[in-house]
């Protein structure tokens, strides 16, 4: 059974008397990816500052690994590899040196920056100082920093914002690597796309609460509707859209009556998104 | 380029202008500067000795003494302090007069006299206030002095006083703080905030922003170099003309300070630009600082052409005829600092003319 | 603490100062501008008045004097006189008439002509004057009843003068020291602002060997800059460990100040904006060795009096350490004290 790497327990903070984190509970097992999904502004990176130990809980309790984040900070962070939201480089260090001084800061003696670089997809720019590199290349060398340590949990804060989606597609490849060899992962974006993609659970965030966490599968058969959209033509020859419910008792019949008495052009069936659960659950988007 | 526009973004860096730290301190450094420097340089090269005296009684020789031009003296209230202010070095020498001094000196009794000297006087000082006290105890006395004396001058330079040989440096200084440093500071700030790209990808040119900021420069140069001459009573007798040459090597300033803002991209390494350049910068004003310097040597500095004017008007009363030489080539090289800039923005690669 | 996570970090801000070729570049030249300002300047205090005399009657008096601080050279004829000074052979030029003794033996006055170059200052002519018109009045035997007794109070310096350069070594060297507070509190500042700070925070490295990491680099280049300069300038040849010790207590002063600082300003702008008054107040107390008697008691609260004072005193008159103990150790009770409050402060910055 697998023990759980990250353990959450009433965390809460506050800005004055602005709540950021309300109290939330939740586990990450080890080698589990968990999406934590919201808005910004929502609590997510506030919580990843809780239970990295850049900001101590106002209330409640985080674990990770078993250690008390709030007492063992140090013994923690060095099991741990974070991948900031903005960019904090050394911009006026080459990528290798930006990784070689993390690697001494974490006592690995023998650490091949050259190899990580390549990972990410950064050979033959080692030497160059991160101030000419561009985003994508930057966010790149922010996450093989969060590596350098090989961490057993891994926090990702928006890893693949303001990315083109080539540089995000390999940024994500590397974190499904990251899981493979067995860390444990806390993403928090709110791309919903990337957390269908990747998480094996998904936390949603809103207002500084947890209001659904569970698969993406069954966070869609929960909350989620199936529909059958189709296009048809009027007599004009425009075409107009049709949405049928799926799952209900009236299906059958309106299918049937939309291929009597229209004229059909496409058809296809559609699960709700993430974004249409979020809103059906928060009432508000992921995006504002 | 836009003149409405220069105006608008000019409004708007005269606004924000006082609330950002390098326009209080290109005001209120000069000033500041202005005093130490005098006290500094005014005192320490200056060659008068130093008295104190304790008056027991109430002699006239404190008065005499105080009408001595060659002498500074300052009268203390007890043995105690001035033997304090001796040790410190305050003063050179300090003699204590006794109760009815003057009539003692009148009745010609015997009067003793113990004179504190500092340690670090230096020689001359102490036979200079020795015999000063002495000479000043015979004129008490009614003695008459058995010489006259007849001072003739030789040669042509005239003694220049350290004040008035630091106004050049204090000028200089005072017209490019401001007027290089402020608008420096503003364009590289804006590169660094990015401002300058959401600037340019409007109808603004980047000469329009360059202006603008330029004459916020030459304006505060202007005025703090106009409030300077002021406290320094330095004005002269042809004001016009000092306008013209304060003007002219605002705009130089400003231009410099426009020059380094498109060259250079971080504010660390504007500081230390400006650090550095400041020696080129001021290097004139040591030939006015030290006179066995050749004058040549400021020549080469394009400052030089800013200051001389200034001082030919207001600590040598020249006029026109002095100055034009030096006054067209400030001009000129005010119009070769803007090719220079247009080349360096050019080079940079930064953003089309 | 961790020694090979300090290593690390001092690496790292070493590769970083010197990252910036110009910030690098100016610091240097600042050593090589403080070292050309030196040399520049006198080496030596002109003690005397040196005067030239042309005399075709000799008074006695004249001839017999002999003070300290006067130097009168008997020169052959007026117009050799008249070129000496105007060469700038002498500070001023006596020149009796032939008569002299005649009228000052019938009791009638007599005319002497003094030359001066021109850019004599007015107070070196006054100052011949007196003492010519004291000549006379001795020459004429007139008695005056006084008895003059000389006390000499501190060391008499009299043939052993501080020339000026000499008694700007400390200001230089403080100013070098204090300079640092600027780059490193910068440093500081620009690892918030560019939230570096948070990265290395999620490390194991602890707080505490931040701080040592950038009080080893503050303190490290502050008082290397300072005996670099001192070295050159020969500041350190009298009383070499008392100095050594001085500037290192300067430099934990600069670098504690520098924490201070970073802890309050929130960018290099806001660095810049706090450092200049307090260097400006740090300064203070070498305007003091500069101006003798210009700042009374209330300047040894500034904690820079200790350390300017101490390298003065050492350098300039060759004080041991029995004479500046108390100054050290209230330096470094300043030193204790600012640090103390400096990593406080920056601890909750970082916070």
């Amino acid at each position: 059974m697998a023990h759980d790497a990250i353990v959450a327990e009433e965390l809460a903070y506050w800005y004055g008397e602005l709540v950021a984190v309300d109290h939330i509970s939740f586990r990450v097992a080890e080698g589990e990816i968990l999406g934590f999904l919201g808005p910004n502004g929502a609590g997510k990176t506030t919580t990843v500052k809780m239970l990295t130990g850049l900001l101590r809980p106002k209330a409640g309790k985080a674990l990770l690994l078993g250690m008390d984040v709030t007492k063992n900070t140090k013994k923690v962070h060095e099991k741990i590899g974070v991948c900031f939201e903005d960019t904090n480089l050394y911009e006026q260090l080459s990528a290798v040196e930006n990784l070689r001084l993390f690697a001494r800061l974490f006592g690995r003696s023998r650490f091949n920056a050259n190899a990580l670089l390549k990972a990410v997809g950064l050979e033959g720019r080692e030497k160059d100082k991160v101030e000419a590199y561009s985003k994508g290349m930057k966010r790149r060398l922010m996450v093989a920093r969060s590596l350098v340590n090989r961490p057993e949990v891994l926090f990702l804060d928006e890893p693949t914002a303001g990315l083109d989606p080539t540089s995000a597609e390999s940024i994500r490849s590397i974190i499904l690597k990251v899981r493979d060899r067995g860390a444990t992962i806390l993403l928090a974006t709110h791309d919903m796309m990337e957390a269908d993609k990747l998480s094996d659970r998904i936390a949603f965030m809103n207002q500084g609460k947890i209001v659904a966490l569970d698969t993406p599968h069954n966070l869609k058969q929960q909350y989620g509707k199936r529909s059958l959209k189709a296009k048809v033509s009027t007599q004009s020859g425009e075409l107009e859209d049709r949405e049928i419910p799926l799952d209900t008792q009236e299906t059958p019949n309106a299918i049937s009556e939309l291929f009597a008495q229209e004229k059909v052009v496409t058809v296809h069936s559609e699960e709700a998104s993430l974004e249409d659960i979020f809103i059906r659950i928060t009432g508000r988007g992921l995006v504002e | 380029m836009s003149l409405k526009r220069v105006s608008i973004l000019l409004r708007r860096e005269l606004l924000q202008g006082p609330k950002k730290f390098i326009v209080i301190f290109a005001i209120v450094t000069p000033i500041v500067l202005s005093l130490i420097v005098s006290l500094i340089f005014g005192t320490l090269f200056s060659e008068k000795p130093k008295m104190g005296i304790v008056d027991e009684g109430s002699s006239q020789l404190v008065a005499m003494a105080r009408e001595l031009p060659s002498v500074i003296t300052k009268e203390y209230g007890t043995v105690s302090d001035m033997k304090e202010a001796v040790e410190s070095g305050a003063v050179d020498m300090g003699i204590v007069l006794q109760d009815d001094f003057d009539n003692s000196v009148l009745q010609g009794e015997e009067i003793e006299i113990t004179a504190y000297i500092w340690g670090e006087s230096l020689a001359k000082d102490r036979t200079t206030l020795g015999v000063t006290i002495v000479n000043l105890i015979r004129e008490l006395a009614g003695q008459e002095a058995p010489v006259e004396m007849e001072a003739i001058t030789l040669g042509d330079e005239v003694s220049i006083p350290w004040s008035d040989r630091l106004l050049p440096f204090i000028v200089l200084m005072t017209v490019f703080l401001g007027g290089l440093f402020v608008p420096a500071i503003s364009v590289v700030n804006e590169k660094e905030k990015k401002t300058l790209e959401a600037l340019v990808v409007t109808p603004t040119t980047i000469g329009d922003i360059l202006v603008a900021k330029g004459l916020l420069g030459v304006i505060l140069s202007l005025v703090m170099g106009v409030v300077i001459l002021m406290l320094n009573q330095a004005f002269g007798a042809e004001p016009a003309l000092l306008m013209l040459v304060l003007v002219l090597g605002a705009i130089m300033a400003a231009e410099i300070g426009l020059l380094l803002g498109v060259l250079v991209n971080k504010t660390t390494s504007l500081f230390a630009v400006v650090k550095f350049g400041g020696l080129l910068l001021y290097a004139p004003a040591f030939v006015y600082l030290f006179p066995q310097i050749p004058e040549w040597i400021g020549r080469i500095f394009p400052t030089y052409y800013a200051i001389q004017p200034i001082v030919e008007i207001s600590l040598r009363g020249g006029g026109w005829p002095d100055i034009a030489m030096n006054v067209f080539i400030l001009a000129g090289l005010d119009l070769v600092l803007i090719v220079a800039i247009m080349l360096a923005l050019k080079r940079t690669k930064q953003y089309a003319v | 603490m961790n020694l090979r996570i300090i290593g690390a970090l001092i690496s790292k801000d070493f590769a970083l100062f010197f990252r910036n070729r110009f910030f690098a570049l100016v610091t240097v030249l600042g050593i090589v501008a403080y070292t050309i300002v030196y040399f520049v300047m006198p080496s030596s205090v002109d003690e005397s008045l040196k005067i030239g005399l042309y005399a075709p009657v000799m008074p006695p008096v004249f001839e017999q004097l002999q003070e300290e601080g006067l130097e009168i050279e008997v020169v052959e004829s007026d117009e050799a006189l008249r070129e000496a000074v105007t060469e700038g052979q002498y500070m001023a030029g006596v020149a009796l008439p032939a008569d002299i003794m005649e009228k000052l033996l019938l009791g009638q006055k007599t005319q002497i002509t003094l030359y001066f170059a021109s850019d004599t200052p007015e107070e070196i002519k006054d100052a011949v004057g007196v003492v010519i018109r004291e000549l006379a009045y001795l020459q004429i035997g007139q008695p005056l009843a006084i008895e003059v007794s000389e006390e000499i109070l501190g060391p008499d310096m009299i043939g052993m003068q501080i020339p000026p350069r000499d008694r700007l070594r400390p200001l230089f060297a403080i100013f070098i020291i204090m300079t640092e507070t600027l780059g490193l509190a910068t440093l500081i500042s620009e690892e918030v602002e560019q939230r570096t700070i948070q990265a290395l925070l999620v490390t194991p490295m602890r707080v505490k060997e931040l701080f040592a990491a950038k009080g080893t680099i503050g303190v490290g280049l502050a008082f290397g800059q300072a005996v670099l300069f001192m070295a050159i300038v020969g500041g350190i040849s009298s009383q070499p460990l008392i100095i050594l010790t001085a500037l290192l207590l300067g430099a934990v002063l600069a670098t504690a100040t520098a924490f201070l600082i970073a802890s309050v300003a929130k960018d290099l702008m806001s660095v810049t904006a706090w450092s200049i008054p307090v260097l400006i107040i740090l300064i203070i107390p070498s305007i003091g060795i500069l101006l003798p008697g210009t700042l009374t008691g209330w300047v040894e609260v500034i904690p820079s009096y200790y350390l300017v004072d101490t390298v003065h005193q050492a350098a300039n008159f060759g004080a041991g350490w029995g004479d500046v103990w108390r100054n050290l150790l209230v330096l470094l009770g300043f030193n204790l004290a600012i640090v103390w409050i400096g990593v406080i402060a920056l601890r909750r910055k970082f916070r």
